[in-house]
C-alpha cells in the first residue's frame, strides 16, 4: 500500500501526460487516433485507483493518540511517538484522533504524501493581530504534541496568534472517501472516453476534446486527492476550466458560448465563497491542511482543529468560526448545482455527451458533496449550516425534478434530474449521514453516466435530435440502448433492487432520523419522498414516450447539429441527403448518398447515410454503456445488506473527525450515517419501492397507455405547465435582476470615468492651461520692445526686493 | 592698474559701463531695425564686461576677467548666430524691422 | 559582480546609438541583439536573489559631496526578479514589433532600446535623486514611442501620459527632496531613518502622501488611473507590452521600497508608535483608506472593462483592476501581501503583456481592434486561441498559473493583515468573480460564437471579399494583405511560448520566487531598528536560507 502511495502522483499525472500528448500532438499527427493518449493515461490511473481501493483494504494503522478535547485517552501509551515518528520515516503519518471502536475494522486508513512544497509564502512568527511581531524568545513553540495532565492537548494555543505563514503543499492524501472517488472517477472516465471515441469519430476537433478530457481527469483526480484546501481549489478550478472549455467544444455555436461563459461565472461566484472559506480557514487556525502538513510536520490540520475549535482560535476570531460552512458552502452550491446556483448546469448540455455524462453528471458536479464529505467536521459543528444544506438540498430536489416534468430535451430533463439527485446527496450529508451521500453519489455516477451516454447514442442515431416530441418508439431502431436506457431509468426511478433504490431510500431513511429536529425530518421526509415519486414519473415518461409506442422518427438533421461542418463544401451535399433520408429506416438510406462522405481529413462523418446506415449502436460505444449498466444495476449491493462501502468510508478520518463533531447533536444510530453500523430499514424500502411504483405507473399512464390524456392534463393546467417549461423564469429573473442592473452599472461607471475621473483632472489641467493663455494674450504680443520693457520692470522689481 | 592711472578710479569705469549699459538699453527698446536692436545688446554687453574688468583689476581677483572671456565669447557666437538669423529674415520679407515679424509669437 | 550593474546600464545605451548607426534593415536585429545582451547579463545577478545578498556598486567618486546623492547602485532579490522581468520582456517586445512598426525604424527601435536604461536604473537605484531620475527618465522614450508610432489620438495621448506621470513625480521629488536634504544623504537607508525618525503625525501623513501621490498615478490606482487605458490603446504593441509589464511596476516598486519605508513606517522608539512602526493614523486611517482605493479601483476597473468597445481598452481596464489587487498587498503590510505584491508584479507583466501581444497579433493583422468586427477566431486561429485563453486564466487566477499565485497572496494578505482583515480580503475576492466576468466575455467575443473577420483594407489585395465567404474553404490558406498567415507565424508563437511557459512554470513553483524575496520585503516592510537586531525561529522554509532571518543593508562602496 505504501508503494501505491508514493506512486500516487502517477494518477493525476498520467491523465495530463495523455492531455499533453492529445493537446500538441493531435491536431497534426494523432488527429482520428488522438483517443490513444487519454485511454492509456485514464485507463492506468483507473487501474491505479482500483489498486489504491483494493490495496487499503487489508491495510491501515491503528490509532492510539488522544482526541483533544474529549475527555481521557481511551488507550494511552508511550508507544506513540515512536509510532509517529516511525511512521514518519515511512513517508506516511498516522492521521490521530479518537480511537473508534465503532470504527469497522478499527483501523484508519489513511496515508499522506508531500510531492513538494507549492505554495509557501509569509512569516510563521509574524503577528496577524498587529503589535509587535514575534521577536527572538518570544515563546513561538512548534512542538503542541505533548498532552498535559489531563490528557488534552495543549498544542497550538501559542501559535494562534501568528498565523503568518501561509503553507500549502502539492500532495496527496489517501483514504477510503479518496479511493472511493478516484474510482468513480477514473473508472468512469475511463468508459466514457471509450464511449467518446466512437461518439466523437469524425469530429473536428477530435484531439482537442480528448485533450480536454484528460486535462479534466488530471484536476479532478487533484481534487479528491489533494490533502490541503488549495489543492481542493486547484482542481475545483481546474475542472471549471475544462467544463468552460467542453461546453464551449462547439464554439461557433452562440448558445455553447454563452452556456460555458456562463457556468464558468457562476461558477466563479461559487467559487467566491470557497476562497472566502479557505482565508476564513488560514486566518483562523492558521493552516489550509486538512490533517497536517504531511510528513515532518507537526502542525495539526484544522478538520482535526475543527472538533473542538474553540480551543484553537484566537477567542476574537470566534465570531467567524461559523461564517466557515456558509463560505464553503457556496463553493459547493456552485460547483454542485445547488439552488440558486445551478442554473448553469442544464445550459452546460450544449457540450457534448459524453462531457455531460461525466462532467455534468457522474463526477464534478458531486465535487460540493466530495467537499462536504470531506471537511464534515467543519459543517457538522454547527446545525444552522447544516439545516441550510439540509433545506437548500431538498428544496433543490423537489423544484429541479418538478422543472424536469415538463422538459422535453432528454439531456435537459437529465440536467434537471441530475440538479435533483444533487440535492438528495446534499440532504444525505446535512442530516449527517456522508456515507449515505458518498453511496447515492457513486451509484448516481454509475446510472446517470449511462442515462446520459444512452441519449447520446439517441441523439447520434437521430442526427441530433433530443425533443421527445418528434421521436417515439425506438424499441425498434435502437433495441441495445432500449435496454440501457431502461435499466439506468430504472436505477434513477428507484425501482426496487437496482442500485438508485438503495441508495436514495438510504438518505430518505436518514433524512427522517436526523437529530436536527424531527420537524426538519418530516419535512425533509415528506419533500424527497414527494420528489422521488417526481423522479420515477419523469423518467419514465421520457422512457415510454421515446423507447415505446409508435414509431416515429424526427426529419432530417437537427439545425444545430454538428455546426463545425458548414465550413466544408462536401458536407452540403451530406446533409441535404441525410435529410432526405428517414434516418434508421434502413432499406431506403444510402440511396442517394455521394460519395464525399468523408471530409477534408478523409474521416467518415458520423451522421452520413453509409455510416447510419451500418449501425446506429457501434460496439465501442454500446460495450461502455453495458459495463455502466451492470453498475447501475449492482452497485447497490456495496452498501447492501452488509453495509460494506459505508463502513469503509467510515474508516476516512474525515468521517470519524465528522462522527465526533457530529456527536454533540446526539441521536440515537448517529453512528449508522458515518458507517459505525446501523442496520438496513426495510420498512423504508417497501415504501420506497410504492413510491416508484406509483411514479412508473402514472408515467405509464398517461405517457405509454394514454398519451392524448397527458396532453390534455396539461392543457387543462396550462399556467402551470407553461411556468415549469419556462423553467420558473429563473433565468430570465437573474438577467432582470442580476447581469442587466451590473451591466448597467458598468455602463454608469465607463461614463463616470469618462466625465468626472477624467473630466476632473480635466479640470484641474485647464487652471495651467487657462492662466498661462491670459498671460500671454496680455504680454506676449510678439513685440521685442514690449518683451525688453517687461524685463526692465521684472529686474528692477527683483532689484527692489532685494535692497528694501 | 590704479597705480598706473591714479586718477582713473573704480567709479569711472563703473560709470562707462554703466553708461554704455544704459544706451544699449535704451537703444533696443527705442529701435526698430533688427541689427541696430542687436548692436544694442552688444553695446550692453560690453558696458558690463567693462564693470566686470573693472572689478576684477581692483580687487584682484580673476574671475572677472574669466567672465569676461566668456562673455566676449558668447557675444562673438551669438554674432554669427543672430547676423544670421537676421539675413534669414531678411531674405523672407525684404524688411529688418522688429515689428515685421510678430507673428513668430505664436 | 558588482561591475555588472553598470553595465545593465550601460548595455541599452550603446545598443540604442548603435541602432541609430547601422543600416535601417539591420536596427530591429541591434536592438533584438541588445536585449539578449541584457539578459544574458541580468542572469548572473540571480546570486542577489538566491544567495541572500545585495549586489552593490556605489563609487565614492560618482556621488556629488555637498548633495550627498549621485549614482548608488543595488541589486537585491526584488530588483532582481523585476530586472530580469525587464529584460525578459525586451526581447519579446522588439520581437513584436517586427510586424507592426513600418516607418522610420531606425528612432523606433532607438527609443525602445534606449527606454531600457531607465527602467533597470530605477530598479537598481539606492538612491532617491538617482530613483527619481531613472523614473523621470523613462517618460521620454514612452512618450517619443507613443507620440511617432501611436494610433489615432496618439499626440493627445503621450501628452497625457507624460503630464500626468510627470506632474505626480513632482509630489515624489518634494519628498525624496525633503527627506534626502533634512537626513543629509539620498542614500535609501538614510532616508529610511530620516522618515522613520518622523513623530509629527501630520508631517509623516504629508510626507507619505507626497511619496505615494506619484508611485500611484504610474501604478496606476484608482482616482489617477485615466492616462492608462488611453495611452495604452494609442502606444504600438511593443509600448503597451513594455508599459503593461513594466512601467507599471515601477509605481508598484516605489510604493514598496520608497512609500512604505520612508512614508508608511516609523521608529518604533517614537512615542505612539509600536513594534509593528506605524503611528495610529497610519493604522486607522491612511492604510484602510489606501486599502480602500485598491478595492475600488478592482471592482470599478473590471466593471469598466467589461462595457469596452475596445479590446486593447479591456485590457488596459483590466490593468487597473489588477494593480488594485497588488498594491492591496502591498499595503497589508505583512509579509504573506508583500510577497504577494512583489509577485503580483511579475506576474502581472508576463500575462498582460502577453495579453497585449495577442491583440498586437489581430491588429497587425486586420488594422482594427473593436469587439464588433470580430467572433469566433477559434475557427481560423487556433493557435491564437490556444494562447489566448491560456492567458486569459492566467489573468483571472485559474489556479495552476501564475496569476492564482499573486491573485490569492494578495487578497490573503489583505484578509489576515492586522491593518485591513477579512472585510477588505472578501471585497477584493469579488474582483476575481467580475475579473471571469470581463475576461470571458473578451474571449466569447473574439474566440467563440460565428466565424466573423473584419475586411482587410491595407496594400489593395483582398484575400477575400467579405466575411461570409470566409466560412468556404478559401479562408484558411491565403495570407493576409500584410503577408502574415492567418494564424500566428512562427515568430509570433515563438513570442509566446516564453510567456506561457513562464505563466504555467510560475503556477506550480511559485515557492523559489516567493522564497528569494521574502527577506527583502520583510526589509522593506518593517521599521528598520527591530529588523535589524531581529532573529527569529521559523518553520517550513525550504531553503537553506530561513524566511524570517535579516539581509544586511550596507551599502558600502564595494570596489
Amino acid at each position: 500500500m505504501q508503494f501505491l502511495v508514493n506512486i500516487s502522483w502517477l494518477i493525476p499525472l498520467l491523465p495530463l501526460l495523455g492531455a499533453a500528448i492529445a493537446g500538441f500532438a493531435g491536431a497534426r499527427w494523432l488527429r482520428g487516433q488522438s483517443h490513444w493518449p487519454i485511454w492509456a493515461g485514464v485507463g492506468a490511473s483507473a487501474v491505479l485507483s482500483l489498486m489504491i481501493l483494493f490495496g487499503m483494504l487489508g491495510s491501515g494503522e491503528y490509532r492510539t493518540i488522544p482526541q483533544p478535547g474529549h475527555g481521557p485517552a481511551v488507550q494511552q501509551g508511550q508507544e506513540v511517538p515512536d509510532r509517529a515518528v516511525e511512521a514518519q520515516s515511512q513517508g506516511l503519518v498516522p492521521p490521530e484522533g479518537h480511537y473508534n471502536p465503532d470504527a469497522p475494522d478499527g483501523k484508519v486508513k489513511a496515508w499522506s504524501v508531500r510531492w513538494y512544497t507549492w505554495l509557501a509564502a509569509g512569516n510563521l512568527g509574524e503577528s496577524t493581530r498587529g503589535g509587535p511581531h514575534v521577536r527572538p524568545g518570544d515563546p513561538v513553540t512548534f512542538d503542541r504534541r505533548a498532552p498535559d495532565e489531563m490528557g488534552n492537548a495543549t498544542r497550538a494555543t501559542e501559535t494562534r496568534y501568528a498565523s503568518g505563514r501561509f503553507d500549502a503543499g502539492a500532495g496527496a492524501f489517501i483514504d477510503p472517501l479518496t479511493a472511493v472517488m478516484l474510482c468513480v472517477v477514473c473508472g468512469i472516465g475511463f468508459l466514457i472516453t471509450v464511449f467518446a471515441a466512437g461518439y466523437m469519430k469524425g469530429e473536428r476537433g477530435y484531439w482537442r476534446f480528448f485533450a480536454y478530457l484528460g486535462l479534466f481527469i488530471f484536476a479532478m483526480t487533484i481534487l479528491v486527492m489533494g490533502d490541503n484546501l488549495i489543492m481542493l481549489y486547484l482542481g475545483w478550478e481546474g475542472v471549471g476550466l475544462c467544463s468552460y472549455l467542453l461546453i464551449g467544444y462547439y464554439y461557433e455555436k452562440p448558445a455553447a458560448r454563452e452556456a460555458a461563459k456562463k457556468a464558468f461565472i457562476v461558477n466563479r461566484i461559487g467559487d467566491f465563497g470557497f476562497a472566502v472559506g479557505i482565508m476564513l480557514i488560514f486566518y483562523c487556525f492558521g493552516t489550509v491542511s486538512y490533517f497536517g502538513d504531511g510528513p515532518g510536520s507537526a502542525m495539526p490540520g484544522f478538520v482535526e482543529m475543527f472538533t473542538s475549535w474553540r480551543q484553537y482560535v484566537d477567542p476574537d476570531r470566534w465570531h467567524l468560526v461559523p461564517v466557515i460552512p456558509f463560505a464553503l458552502m457556496l463553493g459547493a452550491f456552485g460547483k454542485s448545482a445547488q439552488f440558486p446556483l445551478y442554473v448553469w448546469l442544464p445550459d452546460a448540455m450544449e457540450g457534448p455527451t459524453p462531457v455531460s455524462a461525466l462532467i455534468h453528471a457522474a463526477t464534478m458536479v458531486t465535487a460540493g458533496v466530495y467537499m462536504i464529505a470531506r471537511l464534515a467536521s467543519v459543517f457538522f459543528q454547527f446545525p444552522e449550516a447544516l439545516v441550510t444544506i439540509a433545506l437548500v438540498g431538498a428544496f433543490t430536489a423537489a423544484f429541479a425534478a418538478t422543472i424536469a416534468l415538463r422538459q422535453f430535451d432528454l439531456k435537459k430533463i437529465f440536467a434537471y434530474s441530475t440538479v435533483s439527485q444533487l440535492g438528495f446527496m446534499f440532504v444525505g450529508v446535512a442530516v449527517l449521514a456522508p456515507a449515505a451521500a458518498v453511496f447515492h453519489l457513486v451509484t448516481h455516477a454509475f446510472f446517470k453516466a449511462l442515462l446520459f451516454l444512452s441519449s447520446g447514442v439517441v441523439m447520434h442515431a437521430m442526427l441530433g435530435h433530443l425533443d421527445m416530441r418528434k421521436m417515439s418508439g425506438l424499441k425498434h431502431v435502437l433495441p441495445k440502448t432500449r435496454i440501457l436506457m431502461l435499466i439506468g431509468c430504472a436505477a434513477l426511478a428507484g425501482f426496487p433492487l437496482t442500485s438508485g433504490f438503495f441508495s436514495k431510500d438510504e438518505i430518505i431513511h436518514f433524512a427522517q432520523l436526523t437529530p436536527l429536529g424531527s420537524g426538519l425530518g418530516w419535512l425533509l421526509y415528506l419533500t424527497l419522498i414527494g420528489t422521488a415519486f417526481l423522479t420515477a414519473y419523469y423518467t419514465f415518461r421520457l422512457y415510454f414516450r421515446v423507447f415505446e409506442g409508435p414509431q416515429l422518427l424526427p426529419d432530417g438533421p437537427a439545425p444545430d447539429h454538428h455546426p463545425t461542418d458548414d465550413h466544408d463544401d462536401a458536407h452540403a451535399h451530406g446533409h441535404a441527403s441525410a435529410a432526405a433520408v428517414q434516418v434508421g429506416d434502413t432499406a431506403e438510406s444510402g440511396v442517394d448518398a455521394p460519395a464525399t462522405h468523408t471530409d477534408e481529413h478523409g474521416r467518415a462523418r458520423p451522421h452520413d447515410p453509409h455510416h447510419d446506415q451500418h449501425d446506429h449502436e457501434p460496439l465501442i460505444m454500446i460495450l461502455p454503456l453495458m459495463v455502466l449498466a451492470v453498475g447501475a444495476l449492482l452497485a447497490g449491493y456495496l452498501n447492501v445488506p452488509a453495509h460494506w462501502l459505508a463502513k469503509f468510508l467510515g474508516n476516512s478520518p474525515s468521517f470519524e473527525y465528522g462522527y465526533h463533531a457530529a456527536t454533540r447533536f446526539g441521536g440515537h444510530d448517529l453512528g449508522a450515517g458515518f458507517g459505525y453500523g446501523g442496520s438496513i430499514a426495510w420498512g423504508g424500502l417497501v415504501i420506497g419501492a410504492l413510491v416508484a411504483f406509483a411514479g412508473i405507473a402514472l408515467a405509464w399512464y398517461l405517457h405509454l397507455a394514454n398519451r392524448t390524456q397527458a396532453d390534455a392534463l396539461a392543457h387543462r393546467f396550462r399556467p402551470a405547465a407553461i411556468l415549469l417549461e419556462a423553467k420558473y423564469y429563473v433565468d430570465e429573473l437573474y438577467d432582470a435582476m442580476i447581469v442587466r442592473p451590473l451591466r448597467g452599472l458598468a455602463t454608469v461607471f465607463y461614463f463616470i470615468d469618462w466625465l468626472i475621473v477624467d473630466g476632473m483632472i480635466g479640470v484641474l489641467s485647464y487652471i495651467p492651461w487657462s492662466s498661462g493663455l491670459t498671460l500671454r494674450v496680455l504680454t506676449q504680443r510678439g513685440n521685442l520692445q514690449g518683451y525688453a520693457v517687461l524685463m526692465l520692470f521684472g529686474v528692477a522689481l527683483i532689484l527692489l526686493l532685494l535692497f528694501l | 592698474m590704479h597705480e598706473f592711472f591714479p586718477l582713473v578710479h573704480l567709479q569711472h569705469y563703473l560709470a562707462v559701463g554703466a553708461i554704455m549699459f544704459v544706451i544699449g538699453m535704451i537703444g533696443f527698446m527705442t529701435r526698430r531695425n533688427l541689427i541696430v536692436m542687436f548692436l544694442c545688446t552688444e553695446l550692453m554687453f560690453q558696458g558690463v564686461a567693462i564693470s566686470l574688468m573693472a572689478f576684477s583689476a581692483f580687487h584682484n581677483n580673476f574671475a572677472g576677467q574669466a567672465f569676461v572671456i566668456f562673455i566676449l565669447v558668447i557675444a562673438a557666437s551669438e554674432a554669427t548666430l543672430a547676423l544670421g538669423i537676421v539675413v534669414l529674415l531678411f531674405r523672407q520679407k525684404a524688411t529688418v524691422d522688429s515689428e515685421a515679424w510678430r507673428e513668430l509669437t505664436e | 559582480m558588482s561591475l555588472l550593474l553598470p553595465t545593465l546600464l550601460l548595455v541599452p545605451v550603446i545598443g540604442a546609438a548603435a541602432c541609430l548607426l547601422v543600416p535601417v534593415r539591420l536596427a530591429r536585429w541591434v536592438a533584438l541583439a541588445t536585449a539578449a545582451v541584457e539578459l544574458i547579463l541580468a542572469l548572473p545577478l540571480a546570486g542577489a536573489a538566491f544567495g541572500g545578498g545585495v549586489v552593490a556598486w556605489a563609487p565614492a567618486g560618482w556621488i556629488v559631496e555637498g548633495l550627498n546623492a549621485g549614482v548608488r547602485l543595488g541589486c537585491d532579490g526584488v530588483s532582481w526578479w523585476l530586472i530580469l522581468l525587464t529584460a525578459f520582456l525586451q526581447p519579446l517586445a522588439v520581437l513584436g514589433s517586427f510586424a507592426g512598426i513600418k516607418q522610420r525604424e531606425k528612432s523606433y527601435y532607438f527609443w525602445l532600446t534606449a527606454l531600457v536604461t531607465p527602467m533597470v536604473g530605477t530598479f537598481l537605484a539606492r538612491d532617491g535623486l538617482l530613483f527619481y531620475v531613472f523614473f523621470e527618465l523613462t517618460l521620454v522614450p514612452m512618450f517619443f514611442l507613443i507620440g511617432i508610432w501611436g494610433g489615432e489620438e496618439r499626440r493627445f495621448a503621450a501628452r497625457k501620459f507624460f503630464l500626468f506621470t510627470f506632474v505626480g513625480g513632482v509630489f515624489t521629488l518634494a519628498a525624496v527632496l525633503y527627506l534626502g536634504v533634512a537626513g543629509g544623504s539620498f542614500a535609501f537607508e538614510a532616508m529610511t531613518l530620516q522618515g522613520q525618525s518622523i513623530a509629527n503625525p501630520t508631517l509623516k501623513v504629508l510626507l507619505f502622501v507626497a511619496l505615494f501621490t506619484g508611485l500611484a498615478v504610474k501604478t496606476p490606482l484608482f482616482p489617477v488611473h485615466t492616462w492608462l487605458p488611453l495611452a495604452h490603446t494609442v502606444a504600438p504593441t511593443a509600448g503597451s507590452v513594455i508599459l503593461a509589464g513594466v512601467l507599471l511596476k515601477l509605481g508598484t516598486y516605489g510604493i514598496l521600497v520608497l512609500a512604505i519605508p520612508m512614508g508608511l513606517l516609523s521608529d518604533v522608539a517614537l512615542p505612539g508608535v509600536e513594534g509593528d512602526g506605524l503611528l495610529p493614523v497610519m493604522r486607522d486611517t491612511v492604510i484602510p483608506a489606501v486599502a480602500l482605493l485598491c478595492i475600488i479601483g478592482i471592482i470599478y476597473g473590471a466593471l469598466v472593462a467589461w462595457v469596452q468597445q475596445d479590446v486593447k481598452k479591456l485590457v488596459a481596464y483590466s490593468s487597473v483592476s489588477h494593480l488594485g489587487f497588488c498594491v492591496l498587498g502591498l499595503i497589508a503590510l505583512n509579509t504573506i501581501g508583500l510577497q504577494g505584491g512583489v509577485f503580483y508584479m511579475i506576474s502581472h507583466g508576463i500575462s498582460t503583456g502577453a495579453l497585449f501581444l495577442l491583440v498586437g497579433m489581430i491588429y497587425d493583422r486586420y488594422h482594427t481592434r473593436m469587439f464588433k468586427d470580430y467572433g469566433g477566431l477559434g475557427k481560423v486561429m487556433p493557435i491564437f486561441s490556444f494562447f489566448m485563453v491560456l492567458f486569459t486564466m492566467s489573468s483571472i487566477g485559474l489556479p495552476g498559473t501564475n496569476g492564482f499565485v499573486s491573485e490569492f497572496l494578495t487578497i490573503l494578505g489583505g484578509f489576515t493583515s492586522p491593518y485591513l482583515g477579512p472585510w477588505y480580503g472578501a471585497f477584493a475576492a469579488i474582483g476575481v468573480i467580475l475579473g471571469a466576468v470581463y475576461m470571458l466575455y473578451m474571449v466569447a467575443r473574439l474566440i467563440f460564437g460565428p466565424l466573423k473577420l473584419p475586411e482587410v483594407h491595407a496594400s489593395g489585395t483582398h484575400a477575400f471579399d467579405e466575411p461570409s465567404e470566409a466560412h468556404g474553404a478559401s479562408g484558411h490558406t491565403h495570407a493576409l494583405p500584410d503577408g502574415l498567415p492567418r494564424d500566428l507565424n512562427a515568430r509570433e508563437i515563438g513570442l509566446l511560448t516564453p510567456l506561457a511557459i513562464v505563466v504555467i512554470v510560475l503556477g506550480i513553483v511559485p515557492t523559489p520566487l516567493l522564497d528569494s524575496i521574502l527577506p527583502d520585503v520583510q526589509r522593506y516592510g518593517r521599521p528598520i531598528v527591530p529588523q535589524l537586531i531581529e532573529e527569529q525561529p521559523s518553520e517550513g522554509s525550504s531553503g537553506g536560507r530561513r524566511p524570517g532571518s535579516p539581509r544586511s543593508i550596507g551599502l558600502q562602496p564595494s570596489n
